[in-house]
């Protein structure tokens, strides 16, 4: 089983996400399903993070984002319930 | 027979003549087109022909709306697929896209330009509970809840009551055959199951081989009796027979396959209306060799209740003798269905139910014009 | 195809054009009207004088007609209906409401069917070559906003549905009456005397309903598309001092999907569509109690 450490984010191929950001809000589309969200300034910033750069693992989220590790780990697990991110 | 549907059907048969139609022929063609959902279908056509750009912008649009609404359709099968994967992912066997949703999954021939509305899956019998167990705990509820429409579907027919997803609202029927337990026709679901192959983007689907899904749509369209969209569905015939046609021991294999399943007879009509109204190539001999075939007077017996239901396309092209032959092919989809002494008092119950729900189902204005 | 304008028929030949089958143009779209009802043609003759006209022929992108039903309901608390190319989706209302029924069935055609563009439920006028796109909660007061603008200069390119082209991004007018409603009837009367309005229509899921004729500049001109500059959230409110505050665009943005009526349908385009227009445009809040200082405001804006 992988350890926190090893565990690498991702957008899921299928998503295509169309990401664009007004000021501190991001509006996200999931070309699959469909939905837009409207999301926060973190939650965008790790969003638009994993999709420009490809897979991360959590350790380099939380540094891109100035948040401790923990609440990185809440905020991808709610953005996987979305299927904005992936990991494995 | 009517030519006031001369240009949809030369349409269909030969889409580069489009790029020769004037804007009055477009006038009543598009709502022909339109009203038999066809419209997307044309519209793909004419792409692929190259022809798009000879067309009238106007109707050029049409075919872009419908067609717009024909890719969401495609798109959200796709993200079903996705999460049906998750939720089905422990029931042991295949489980079969059939139609509509087989034809965008997996990109076959009819799929450009078509609508669909529901998800159509094939599972074992012996799977069916299970199914329906998993589907439930994956937000998908029941949408009959009236205790005879129940017993209809689970006792009789040979597919569970439809069944809505709480947050999608992506509507999937459920079958373990293709035709009822109760019809006259016994066939062989499982035969179509063991020669079904996995879809690449989403192995635990599959679909069924090329003569099952030519069966599977001439049976459809020959016992359901739903004529509202008869052309359509003979329209989709008509694109796999084309795809498949010119491979090698495909008409031969179609043959000895409606024997197995005992589908000869909604094959030779399929057949014999493509041919009809289509000009669908198909080889001089296999007609003939269809089994179950009917008798020459039969079969023009048949043209006289099959022809007229094909016209309902649109009401401009419409057969004086349409709603007699409409009702009576009603009444032959459901003999076909279940024996006699079920049949009568279905008929007279859902012919109560269909004047009551008729009486209160167009929309009142104010939720017709919110978005 | 000779091109003439519907209001040099008399209401004769208007009727007689109209029992069967006139067709009207309307931006990019062909309509053939059919309908017996004389309602239906003096309502045509108040407000679409300006709108060509062709003989019964060519490509129509609707067929409508509005008529009395059959059956008993042809003496009995008579009603009428709306028919698209034979089939109808409403149910049937009272006889007086007839021209408010084919208006809304109009708009109702082009917004159930039009997925070639992105369709918003809002109202758009130009002035100085910028389009202000004004989406409308209801009871903010848009229809009345829009009336007093398109009577006070403003180019009218519709009132309910903004229409956004996929190819270029540009508005794309219809030009149609105003439909005003209750208090907003007596209002645009008193503010604007010339103001030219059709029949009153009383009881309607509405309300009263009555439709403003759209001023004759903003229909010559139904064929030029707009660009986008500016979207604003209006909401009136009694004794409010008119302002003008900017508005998030990511709100703006959820707002205009919302309540659009095709951004699911359009897929990745609807988002790139709705995106680029929110780039584009301002985004504002607009509070005001007092029509002239409000179209004072939004000259402003657009100078």
């Amino acid at each position: 089983m992988k350890t926190c450490s090893q565990t690498r984010w991702f957008v899921p191929a299928h998503a295509s996400l169309l990401i664009r950001q007004w000021n501190d809000e991001y509006i996200v589309h999931h070309a699959l399903s469909n939905d837009t969200h409207r999301i926060s300034a973190i939650p965008g910033e790790l969003v638009a993070c994993l999709s420009t750069f490809g897979q991360q693992s959590l350790s380099d989220l939380a540094r891109h984002i100035d948040v401790d590790e923990a609440e990185t780990r809440d905020i991808l697990e709610a953005l996987k319930a979305l299927d904005m991110v992936a990991c494995r | 027979m009517t030519n006031k549907w001369a240009h949809l059907l030369l349409a269909l048969r030969t889409p580069t003549a489009m790029a020769g139609f004037d804007t009055d022929v477009w006038d009543l063609l598009v709502r022909q087109a339109a009203s038999a959902g066809l419209l997307g279908r044309l519209g793909a056509l004419a792409r692929e022909a190259g022809i798009e750009e000879k067309l009238p912008q106007a109707v050029r649009h049409h075919m872009q709306a419908v067609m717009t609404l024909a890719e969401q359709q495609q798109r959200a099968v796709r993200w079903e697929l996705v999460n049906l994967s998750e939720t089905l992912s422990e029931l042991q066997g295949p489980v079969v896209l059939l139609k509509g949703a087989a034809y965008a999954a997996a990109g076959l021939a009819p799929g450009p330009g078509r609508l669909f509305s529901d998800i159509d899956l094939l599972v074992p019998k012996s799977q069916i509970h299970i199914a329906e167990a998993a589907l439930m705990l994956g937000g998908w509820n029941s949408s009959h809840h009236d205790s005879y429409d129940q017993r209809y579907y689970r006792d009789w027919m040979h597919e569970l009551p439809p069944m809505t997803h709480i947050h999608r609202q992506t509507v999937l029927d459920l079958h373990h055959n293709i035709l009822p337990e109760t019809a006259r026709i016994r066939t062989h679901p499982e035969r179509i199951l063991a020669q079904a192959s996995p879809l690449a983007d989403f192995p635990r689907f599959g679909i069924p081989c090329p003569a099952d899904q030519v069966l599977h749509s001439a049976t459809h369209l020959f016992h359901e009796g739903e004529w509202e969209h008869g052309l359509r569905d003979l329209v989709d015939l008509d694109a796999l027979l084309r795809a498949y046609g010119h491979e090698s021991g495909f008409w031969t294999s179609l043959i000895t396959r409606a024997t197995e399943l005992k589908l000869g007879r909604p094959l030779f009509y399929g057949l014999r209306y493509c041919q009809k109204l289509l000009l669908t190539p198909v080889p001089a001999d296999v007609l003939q060799r269809c089994p179950r075939r009917p008798g020459a007077a039969g079969a023009l017996a048949m043209d006289c209740l099959f022809m007229p239901a094909f016209s309902t396309a649109h009401h401009s092209c419409r057969h004086w003798f349409a709603g007699v032959a409409v009702f009576t092919l009603y009444v032959r989809s459901h003999w076909l269905r279940m024996p006699f002494h079920l049949l009568l008092p279905h008929l007279v119950r859902k012919s109560w139910k269909q004047r009551v729900e008729a009486l209160v189902k167009r929309e009142p204005l104010e939720r017709a014009e919110t978005p | 195809m000779p091109v003439a304008k519907l209001g040099l028929l008399s209401l004769d030949d208007l009727a007689r054009r109209l029992a069967h089958g006139l067709t009207l143009t309307t931006g990019p779209f062909r309509f053939r009207v059919h309908s017996r009802q004389m309602s239906v043609v003096r309502g045509l003759a108040t407000l679409y004088g300006e709108f060509p006209i062709d003989d019964d022929t060519g490509f129509r992108d609707f067929h409508v007609r509005v008529d009395p039903v059959a059956g008993p309901r042809q003496w009995i608390r008579p009603q009428v209906n709306f028919w698209l190319d034979g089939h109808t989706p409403f149910k049937p209302l009272p006889l007086n409401h007839a021209f408010a029924l084919l208006e809304w069935g109009m708009n109702w055609c082009i917004a159930g069917h039009s997925h070639h563009y992105l369709l918003l439920h809002a109202a758009v006028l130009e002035r100085q070559g910028r389009c202000v796109i004004l989406p409308g909660d209801p009871g903010a007061g848009k229809s009345t906003l829009t009336a007093a603008l398109a009577l006070n200069g403003w180019r009218l390119l519709s009132d309910e549905l903004t229409i956004v082209d996929r190819d270029d991004g540009l508005i794309v007018p219809l030009a149609r009456p105003v439909s005003l409603k209750n208090q907003s009837i007596d209002i645009i009367r008193t503010f604007h005397t010339g103001a030219v309005m059709g029949e009153l229509a009383h009881d309607t899921h509405k309300g009263t309903v009555a439709h403003l004729r759209p001023p004759p500049d903003s229909v010559s001109r139904m064929q030029d598309k707009g660009r986008a500059a500016h979207i604003v959230f209006p909401r009136w409110k009694a004794g409010a001092t008119t302002r003008l505050s900017p508005h998030s665009k990511a709100d703006a943005f959820m707002h205009a999907a919302n309540h659009a009526f095709n951004y699911s349908m359009l897929g990745r385009l609807g988002f790139e569509l709705n995106a680029s227009l929110i780039d584009t445009c301002g985004c504002w809040d607009f509070e005001y109690s007092e029509l002239r200082e409000a179209l004072k405001i939004f000259n402003e804006l657009v100078s």
